[in-house]
């Protein structure tokens, strides 16, 4: 089975599209992470994702468009036999985790292993330890998801769905790693905008140690 | 202005507009009115027969769904017969050395992941911010664990408890806590094993609708596999929640009226209709992401408001899919996998 070719040949221009899927447990923030991305929202009860939601949003990037496909996944364990189908194919991926929640960070882990050995070779995945605001309740250090996210070779932020914090850094990191078809050289103009998005000016806030 | 939530608690579409609120409202006024005076002139008897079906067909009103559900249902008969069962469940979820031993499979006590999802629930309906609400979910998630801890908790559970206890509630606001268990052990009992550990029969259903929408609406389908992606990617809600948050509220009570009345084989009726009503769009996606967002926007297509003609339509569309085809699928399906 293979996919329509997609309608961004080089002749277009258009703004690449990347597929890239969201893994954690239940409750980390995955859903908010991305409706803070999408929408510049925070939901404070934010619905329980069954099967797994799908949403789109745009960045630009040293001038180039990036579209990301984002597929947001159901993170109770009896859902795990459907992630497959969703992380195939994805050229990205960002593992969640709570700070507040040890357990989480353990299964983040579980995660990076089973992308590394089952998703497509040159996925570029960030770790995302959620929840920043709450750092006083922290049970992750950060030097340790650093350490971590080193080791694996890993983006790694500490992000706040709440705050926004870091939340359109860690796509915008991922987009600059993608594969671009044409890679502008000017390294200079780091213009990275972030369409529809309230949280453009949040900048590399608290808690920012992303790699490289 | 914006309209004041439907009569559930939930909010209008969007694309609503005061006419269309006003022309839907009034015409469900008009359908009421006829479904109710037939109910009314059963006194009370829902014996079955094809009559019966029928008039379920046409949708079950407000005030008789409860009495009618425990009744087609094997829930009345149960509840009847574990008087006290319950209560008695309840209580020991109450109790911390019952509750200990109580796991999700991530190795978390499963009553701090139920009570995590509580507010998770159905946040934009005013109810679900209620205490006595949200008490009375947790009590029959935590009882149905105990009862049945082959299935457990299943996110998408809540959402199904969260429809049972706002569709039994009374007009003066009480809720029926045990008869709302009662019907989601018969709602289980109705299904395949969606709800359990590894979701098989979830998995195998997905496949079976998918043979079936090749077989009866082979255009669209050829769209959608056009792109590689497996249905399932955008249809598993459908099934786990039983097209909760996937149909309008009211629209879902429908189609649980036939499911309790007729068992699973609505679902697939209903699932297969959605890709007749809106084969047009589907023809006309263009890529995987346009796929993707059709779906995700299927809640808000006003095409289901009318619950009424909806189902009408959905029996009358998909009147040649038998019960025996799709229990043979199954099985195919399912050793298809296991190879
Ligand atoms: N304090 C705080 N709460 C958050 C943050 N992100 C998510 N939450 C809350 O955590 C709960 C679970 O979030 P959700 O996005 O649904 O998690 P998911 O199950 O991983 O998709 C919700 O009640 C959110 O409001 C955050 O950065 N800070
Ligand atoms: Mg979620």
């Amino acid at each position: 089975m293979s996919g329509r070719p997609r309608q961004n040949g080089p002749a277009q221009a258009k703004a690449l599209q990347f597929k890239l899927v969201l893994l954690g447990e239940s409750a980390v923030g995955k859903s908010s992470l991305v409706l803070r991305f999408v929408k510049g929202q925070f939901h404070e009860y934010q619905e329980t994702t069954i099967g797994a939601a799908f949403l789109t949003q745009t960045v630009t990037v040293d001038g180039v468009t990036v579209k990301f496909e984002i597929w947001d996944t159901a993170g109770q364990e009896r859902y795990h036999s459907l992630a497959p189908m969703y992380y195939r194919g994805a050229q990205a991926a960002i593992i969640v985790y709570d700070i507040t929640n040890r357990d989480t960070f353990e299964r983040a882990k579980s995660w990076v292993k089973e992308l590394d050995r089952q998703a497509r070779k040159d996925i570029v995945i960030a770790l995302a330890g959620n929840k920043f605001d709450l750092s006083n309740k922290r049970m992750v250090e950060v030097e340790e998801g650093s350490a971590y996210a080193q080791e694996h070779n890993l983006i790694f932020m500490e992000t706040s769905a709440k705050t926004g914090d870091n939340v359109s850094n860690v796509f915008v990191e991922i987009a600059k790693m993608l594969p671009k078809v044409e890679p502008k050289p000017n390294n200079n103009g780091q213009t990275v905008r972030i369409d529809d998005n309230q949280e453009a000016q949040n900048g590399g806030g608290p808690g920012c140690c992303s790699k490289n | 202005m914006k309209l004041e939530k439907e009569e559930y608690g939930f909010d209008w579409p969007p694309s609503f507009d005061k006419d269309t609120h006003w022309r839907y409202t009034h015409k469900r006024k008009l359908t009421d009115l006829e479904r109710v005076a037939e109910w009314d002139a059963l006194n009370g008897n829902y014996e079955r027969s094809e009559a019966l079906k029928k008039l379920v067909r046409k949708g079950v009103p407000r005030k008789y769904r409860v009495d009618v559900w425990l009744s087609i249902s094997s829930a009345g008969q149960n509840m009847l017969e574990n008087k006290g069962l319950y209560n008695n469940l309840t209580a020991r979820c109450a109790q911390k050395e019952t509750t200990d031993n109580m796991k999700d499979t991530s190795g978390e006590c499963v009553i701090d992941v139920i009570r995590r999802d509580l507010l998770r629930t159905f946040p934009e309906n005013p109810s679900f911010k209620e205490p006595v609400m949200l008490n009375n979910m947790q009590d029959i998630l935590s009882a149905f664990c105990l009862h049945r801890p082959e299935i457990g908790y299943c996110q998408g559970l809540n959402f199904i408890v969260g429809t049972l206890l706002l569709a039994t509630q009374s007009k003066d606001g009480e809720l029926l806590p045990e008869e709302c268990f009662w019907l989601l052990v018969a709602l289980v009992d109705i299904l395949p094993d969606y709800h359990s550990n590894k979701m098989t029969c979830l998995n195998n259903d997905c496949l079976v609708l998918n043979d079936l929408i090749r077989k009866t609406v082979p255009q669209t389908h050829s769209v959608v596999s056009l792109f590689g992606l497996p249905l399932q990617m955008f249809v598993t809600k459908w099934f786990v929640c039983l097209f909760v948050d996937v149909l309008p509220f009211h629209t879902v009570l429908h189609v649980w009226d036939t499911l309790f009345y007729e068992g699973n084989k609505i679902l697939f009726r209903v699932a297969v209709y959605e890709f007749v009503l809106h084969k047009k769009e589907l023809k006309k996606l263009q890529d995987p992401s346009g796929l993707a967002m059709f779906f995700r926007n299927l809640f808000w297509d006003n095409k289901a408001w009318d619950d009424f003609e909806y189902m009408q339509k959905v029996f009358k569309k998909t009147r040649k899919l038998k019960r025996k085809y799709i229990e043979h699928k199954r099985i195919t399906k399912a050793s298809e996998t296991e190879v």
